[in-house]
Parts: structure tokens; sequence; C-alpha cells
């Protein structure tokens, strides 16, 4: 999934509450030098329907990266994380924990559940900018993916 | 006197007193035996004193018969009397040869005798020769009468002593008789009797016993209900602990998440408000947004401190034997850039195996020297930790040459979030040593301080020794020193 020989943009599901921490991911992604798609679900349900493209995500595209909150009103993160990973056909998108616990149980938990990385959100907003384009370099410019839009 | 001596003793004196009754009541039968032959004996001696004079009488009687007739046949009881009466004689002296007086009776009375048989004699020879009328004159006149009476009267003195021996004999045999029965039943009286008190011991205790037994199953019931009461309360107790221990460890979890979000959410936007319009902002503004964004970095700090905090107790590992020396190289190499910046030199005495969770024991060096570090003075630090062995713990004191404590604000220093200097002059939220005390709390011992000669600060505090493990294979004394150039 190379930037230069990919022109569609990268399509980025984003399942937060918490619509301070969706502002500023949007601020951040603003300014990334990969053409990027924010998708925002609320909750996890609808990152499921989202994922399964039910509903008003009927005829979507399937995101390539999912970046995860924990703490989720109607069905929790680790719900939707457990449902992802067993579902043979949204299990490769890779799923990067963004969250503000610190608590070395949901680290475990949600490894154990295959995360594919655990992120804390900084404080600082300098730090909070600097980690976000860290996941975007890696994600979506390092490493490689399964084309799974075909 | 124990139960058993009871017992033992009536049992005993019973079998002593039965024993006895069958020593006394043998021997007594034996005297009676005595007893009773001697009155045998007694009649035999009458009977022989009676044969005696039986032979005399048949003698004469004899005599007389052949004197009258003449015919020899009245001669035969004479030579039958003739035959036996010495052998009857000597029977008798021999018979009563126990008692003196009967012998000189005999003594008296077998001349006699011997005298009446040579007249008897005498008198059937003449007869044999001379015919009846000398025969029958001699009898009429001679002197055989009296002889004979007197002999009669020797015997029945014999008689009469023997009978008087008899009545006294016969006494004695009952009286003896009488004895022994008074013994045996004297004896069967005074070992039942002993019996019947051993038995009433015996029983007494029985009863004690089941008395005893009885209250000892009541005590036991009791201390059975009161064990299960103690542990349906404690595991009430438990419940509630692990329902306040989830409820705590709830908290925790909100305190890391929760109340963080926001505090984010302030110190982010202020920030980009800061970024993004910093043209249009004045200085008091950029200010103002520096203080928020302060106020909240800290905020989120005092909660961070306050969940390491609250972790040392609900998080903490087991106590086991851990090396302390392995465990403070570990902590000198995670400060290796508080050293290099200031200059500090440590040095330390070989350090012992303690009982501890090494995690929150590397936590406790390490929070004691960065703050002998960190309050220094003018000189570079120098701090010295030292071990010193006390009953079955180890008190490891942390001295430095920093700006030290004064002795009023000794207690204050382990409160957590006490500070004793403003933020400007010494940066930090004052958990460090909270963190500390409660480290050494939860192993058991105690944290104190003590001023240092020559200004600076010694902490000192205790933790349990790890059995059987001392400082052998190390060098005693050696001091090892750690600096790092900067």
């Amino acid at each position: 999934m190379n930037f230069e020989s990919q022109p569609m943009p990268v399509d980025i599901l984003l399942v937060e509450d918490n619509a301070g921490d969706v502002r500023l991911t949007q601020e951040v992604l603003k300014t990334s030098k990969v053409r990027n798609n924010l998708i925002v679900a609320s909750n996890g349900q609808e990152a499921l329907n989202c994922l399964r493209r039910q509903g008003k995500y009927a005829g979507m595209a399937r995101p390539d990266l999912i970046l995860l909150d924990l703490n989720l009103p109607v069905m929790d993160g680790r719900e939707v994380l457990e449902k992802i990973k067993d579902d043979k056909d949204l299990k490769r998108i890779p799923v990067v924990i963004l969250t503000t616990s610190k608590a070395e149980e949901d680290i475990l938990k949600t490894y154990n559940l295959h995360a594919n990385c655990y992120v804390t959100k900084p404080v600082d907003l300098e730090q909070f900018v600097k980690v976000v384009k860290s996941l975007e370099d890696f994600w979506l410019a390092i490493v490689k993916l399964p084309n799974h839009k075909q | 006197m124990t139960f058993k001596n009871k017992i033992s003793a009536g049992f005993g004196t019973a079998l002593a007193i039965l024993v006895l009754v069958g020593v006394l009541s043998y021997r007594s039968m034996v005297h009676s035996d005595e007893d009773r032959q001697w009155v045998t004996h007694t009649h035999q001696v009458l009977e022989q004193v009676n044969a005696v004079m039986t032979d005399l009488l048949s003698a004469e009687t004899g005599e007389r018969g052949f004197i009258l007739t003449g015919e020899t046949s009245f001669l035969d009881p004479y030579n039958d009397a003739f035959a036996h009466v010495n052998g009857d004689v000597t029977e008798l002296r021999r018979m009563t040869s126990d008692n003196p007086v009967q012998q000189r009776t005999l003594d008296r009375v077998e001349p006699l005798i011997s005298e009446r048989l040579g007249m008897l004699h005498d008198r059937v020879e003449l007869r044999k020769h001379e015919g009846l009328v000398s025969g029958a004159e001699i009898v009429r006149q001679g002197p055989g009468k009296r002889h004979m009476e007197m002999i009669r009267a020797e015997l029945s003195g014999m008689n009469q002593e023997e009978n008087r021996l008899l009545i006294l004999r016969s006494e004695e045999a009952s009286k003896s008789s009488r004895n022994t029965r008074m013994v045996i039943v004297t004896g069967e009286v005074l070992a039942v009797a002993f019996l019947c008190l051993a038995g009433i011991v015996v029983g007494q205790e029985i009863g004690l016993r089941r008395r005893a037994e009885i209250e000892v199953r009541t005590l036991n019931t009791d201390l059975e209900r009161r064990v299960a009461d103690r542990t349906a309360e404690l595991r009430e107790r438990a419940k509630d602990l692990a329902r306040s221990n989830s409820e705590l460890q709830q908290f925790a979890y909100v305190a890391s998440h929760d109340l963080q979000e926001p505090l984010r959410m302030v110190a982010s936007f202020t920030q980009l408000l800061a970024k993004r319009y910093s043209e249009k902002l004045d200085d008091d503004a950029r200010d103002f947004i520096n203080y928020a964004v302060d106020g909240a970095t800290r905020m989120q700090t005092l909660i961070s401190d306050l969940l390491n905090y609250s972790r040392v107790g609900t998080q903490g590992n087991p106590l086991v034997p851990t090396d302390s020396e392995a465990l403070f190289s570990r902590v000198l190499d995670s400060i290796k850039f508080a050293m290099e910046d200031s200059g500090a030199v440590i040095s330390h005495d070989p350090l012992p195996v303690v009982l501890a969770d090494s995690q929150q024991l590397g936590q406790l060096f390490q929070n004691l020297l960065t703050n002998a570090i960190k309050f220094r003075g003018e000189r570079p630090p120098n701090v010295r930790i030292s071990a010193e062995r006390n009953g079955n713990d180890w008190k490891i004191s942390v001295r430095d040459n920093g700006i030290g404590i004064s002795q009023e604000h000794a207690d204050r220093i382990f409160v957590i979030f006490q500070r004793l200097h403003t933020k400007t002059e010494y940066p930090g939220t004052g958990i460090g040593l909270a963190i500390c005390k409660k480290i050494v709390e939860r192993h058991g011992g105690r944290i104190w301080i003590e001023p240092s000669p020559g200004g600076g600060a010694t902490f000192c505090f205790t933790i349990p020794a790890a059995e059987n493990q001392n400082l052998k294979g190390r060098k005693q004394n050696e001091l090892r020193v750690t600096a790092y150039a900067s």
C-alpha cells in the first residue's frame, strides 16, 4: 500500500466517543502527507456497522486502519476488538488501540485479543500530534498491508 | 492422692487383708487341730488307764476262779492279763511322758502293780501245789484287797488328772476354733469393706469423669459454634474486603482513564489555541494559557502519583528472599543520568538478602537515592548506604550530605503530598517518601529520619532478613563506590 502507487485515499476508521479527541485527531490528520478519509464511529455498535457496511455505511469502502478507543458507550472497545478479530473478513485490518488508559490489565487484555498495537494518548498536544503522525507514518507508509479492497 | 493411687491403695489393702486372713486362719486351724489332737490323746490316755485296770481285774478274776475251782481254764484271762499288763503300763508311761504328775503317779503305781502281780502268781502256784484250802485261805486273809484298793485309787487319780486335762483341752480346742471363725469373719468383713470403699471411689471417679466428659463435650460444642460464628463473620468481612478492594480497583481505573480525559482536553485545546492563534495573542494570553496547561499537566501527574501510591498496597508481589545487592546495582544503573548531572558519589556496604517484593524494594532505593541527589546543597552529593543486622531485621541507612531536614518536620515528610519547599525550589508532588513509607510498612518494617552529623539527612528503614541468609560469601567491610563521570 504505497502512497505513490495508490492514488486512492486511505480510509481510517476512528472509534471514539469524545468529540474533543475526534477533533484533535482530525486536526492532526488534516496536515498529513497521506491523503486520508477519516470515518468516525462514536460507539462500538456503529463501528461494527461501518465495518460490515450495514445501514448508513452500505456501499462504503472498508477501512484500511482502525483507531479504537476502549471505553465506549453501547459496546465497548474490547468487545468490538474481539468481534473484529473473530471475523474472517475483518481480522486482517490493523487495529490500533488509542486510549487514555495506562492500566496494565487493559494492555494485557487487548493484546490477548490480538490488538495490533496499544498507544496511550499523551496529555501534551505536541506529544499527541507526534503520536498520531507516527501511527500514520508507520501503518500507512511503512508497513505492507493486504489489499482487502479487492 | 490421685485416682490411680486411691484405687491401688483400696484394692491393695483388701488384698493384704485377705492374705493376712489366710495366714491367720491357717495358723488358727493348725492350732485348733493340735488342740483336738490333744483331746484325742487324753481320751486315749484314759482308755489306757482303763486297760491297765482291766488287765489287773482280769488277772484277779482269773486267779480267783482257779483258786476256787482248780480248773485251769480260769487261768486263760489271768495269763492274758499277765502277758499284757507290763506292756500297757509302759505304753501309759510313754503316753503321759509330757505330764510329770502322771509320771510320778506311775512311779508310785508301778511297784504296786508288780507287787500285786507277784502276789497273784504266788497264790496260783500255792493253789497248784497245795490245793483249794490254802489258796482260799490266802485270798481271804491276804493283803490283796487293800493292795488293789491302792492301785485303784492311784489309777483313778490318773483318770481324774486326765479328765481335768480333757476339760482344759476341749476348752482350748473350742476357743481356737472360735478364734479361727473370728479371724475369718473379721478379715472378710474388713476386706469387703475396703473393696466397697475402692468400689465407691471408682464409682465416684467414673461419675466425675462422666461429668467432666459431658462438660468437655458441652464446651466443644460451644467452641465449635463460636468458631463457626467467627468463620462466618470472617467470611463476611473477607467478602466486604473483596468488595471494597474491587471498588478501589474500579476507582483506580476511573482515575487512570476517565479523570485524565477531561484534563487532556483542557491541556490539548489550550495548546492548540496557543499554536493556531499565536499571532493574535498577546503575552498575557500566552501566560494564561501556560498556567492552564501547567495546571492540567500537574493535575495529571498528581493523579498518576496517587495511582502509584495506591498500587503499593493492591498490586504488590509476594515477599521472597531478594538479593538487595544485585537490586541496588540495577537501581544505580537506572539513575545513572541523575548521578552524572549532579556528580554524585554513592558508596555502599555489602547489602544483605532480605525478604522483599523486589520491584517495590527497587523503587524504595530509587526514591531515597533520587531524593538524596535532588535535595543536595552546594557540594556534589555524597551518599552512603549501610546495612546493620538487628534481630530478625536489617536496618538500612541512606546518609546524604544534602540540605537536611529539621527534626520538627521529620514526620510530616512521609505524608502524601506534603512538601517542605516550593515547586520552584525543588520540583515534585510530594509523593516519593509517602510511597517509601507505604512500601516499608507493607514489608512489616518502619522508616524514619535521623540528622546526619555535619549536615544532610539519614533515612533509615528496617526490612525482614531472609532466614538463614547472611552475608556469607561476601567480603565483609568492603565498601563499594559508584560514580559516573559527567
